[in-house]
C-alpha cells in the first residue's frame, strides 16, 4: 500500500510500522509527525482502516465494561464520609 | 470537624468539589481491582479518608486525578491485594523473551480465511460480545498488566497520567499496555473458543 514515488510530502510509512504504533495512534500518545503519517495511511489502506476500526471499537467497549453503577447504599455511605470531612 | 481556619478550608473546598466528581470512576477502579462490589466500597472508603487527611501533600492541583487514583491504587496493594489473599497472578514475569505475547491480535485471528463465510468477522465478534465477557478477560489478567488496563483502557488514563498513578516510569507503561492488551485479547479468543466460535483444533 505504501506508494514511493509520489507520496514524499507526508513520508510514508508501511503496514508493519502502522501495526506496531497503532495502539499508540488510537491512544492519542504519538508525535504529531508520526500522528499524521499514521492517519494519511490510514485513508489509503483499507486493511489497516479495518484493523483501526476494530481496536478502536474493541477499545470502546472495554471502556464501557469499567463503568460500575455504585448501588444506593454505597453512594449514600460514601457521600456522609465525604460530609464528615 | 469543620475547621473554617480560611488556608484549611481552601484546600479542603478544593479536595470535595474534585472528589465529588471522581467519586464514580474511584469506585468502578476499584470493583475492577478488587474484583467484588463489598471490598470496592472499603476500598474507596479507605483511600478517600487517607486522602483527606494527606491532601496538603497534593503540590499540583492539575494532577489531583492521578493523585488520589494513586493513594487508591497503593491503599489496594496494600491493604487488600496482599492481605485479603487475592488469587496470585503476580508471578507473571515481564520476561523480555516472552516478546510473541505482545503480537497477539483478535484482529489477525478473525481474519483467518477459514472464517470469512460470517461476511464481517471482526464486527460480527465486537458486536456479540458481551460486558461480562471483557469483565471476565480483565479479571483473568496478571496483576501487572491488569492495573494498566484498568488505568488506561477503562479510565480514559494517558499514558503519564497512568505512571504517576501507579508509580512506575512511563516505558513501563507502555510496555505493560501493549503485553495487557495482547493479554486481555488472547483471553477473549480463548473465551469465544470454549464457546464455540468455529475453530479447527489446529488453529487453538
Amino acid at each position: 500500500m505504501t506508494d514511493t514515488n509520489d507520496t514524499k510530502k507526508i513520508e510514508a510509512i508501511d503496514c508493519k510500522d502502522v501495526v506496531r504504533r497503532l495502539y499508540e495512534f488510537i491512544d492519542n500518545e504519538l508525535d504529531e509527525l508520526t500522528h499524521d503519517q499514521i492517519e494519511h495511511h490510514l485513508n489509503d489502506c483499507r486493511s489497516c482502516l479495518s484493523r483501526h476500526e476494530f481496536e478502536t471499537t474493541l477499545k470502546k467497549r472495554v471502556q464501557n465494561a469499567g463503568h460500575e453503577k455504585m448501588p444506593k447504599k454505597t453512594a449514600s455511605r460514601l457521600q456522609g464520609l465525604i460530609d464528615k470531612f | 470537624m469543620n475547621e473554617k481556619n480560611s488556608s484549611q478550608e481552601d484546600s479542603g473546598d478544593f479536595f470535595k468539589r474534585q472528589i465529588q466528581g471522581l467519586m464514580d470512576s474511584l469506585y468502578g477502579a476499584a470493583v475492577r481491582l478488587t474484583r467484588n462490589p463489598e471490598d470496592a466500597e472499603d476500598l474507596v472508603a479507605d483511600a478517600i479518608t487517607k486522602a483527606w487527611a494527606a491532601r496538603e501533600s497534593l503540590t499540583d492541583r492539575d494532577r489531583f486525578r492521578a493523585w488520589i487514583f494513586r493513594i487508591l491504587h497503593n491503599t489496594f496493594v496494600s491493604d487488600y491485594r496482599k492481605a485479603k489473599n487475592q488469587p496470585e497472578t503476580e508471578t507473571y514475569t515481564e520476561n523480555p523473551s516472552d516478546e510473541d505475547e505482545d503480537d497477539f491480535s483478535l484482529f489477525d485471528k478473525l481474519h483467518q480465511p477459514f472464517l470469512l463465510w460470517w461476511g464481517n468477522p471482526e464486527q460480527e465478534y465486537v458486536n456479540k460480545l458481551l460486558r461480562e465477557n471483557i469483565v471476565d478477560a480483565v479479571n483473568a489478567l496478571p496483576d501487572n498488566f491488569r492495573d494498566v488496563v484498568i488505568f488506561i483502557d477503562m479510565g480514559g488514563f494517558s499514558y503519564q497520567e497512568a505512571a504517576e498513578a501507579l508509580d512506575v516510569p512511563e516505558g513501563t507503561i507502555r510496555s505493560r499496555l501493549k503485553r495487557g492488551r495482547a493479554l486481555l485479547q488472547k483471553e477473549l479468543w480463548q473465551q469465544a473458543s470454549d464457546a464455540g466460535l468455529d475453530i479447527p483444533d489446529s488453529e487453538r
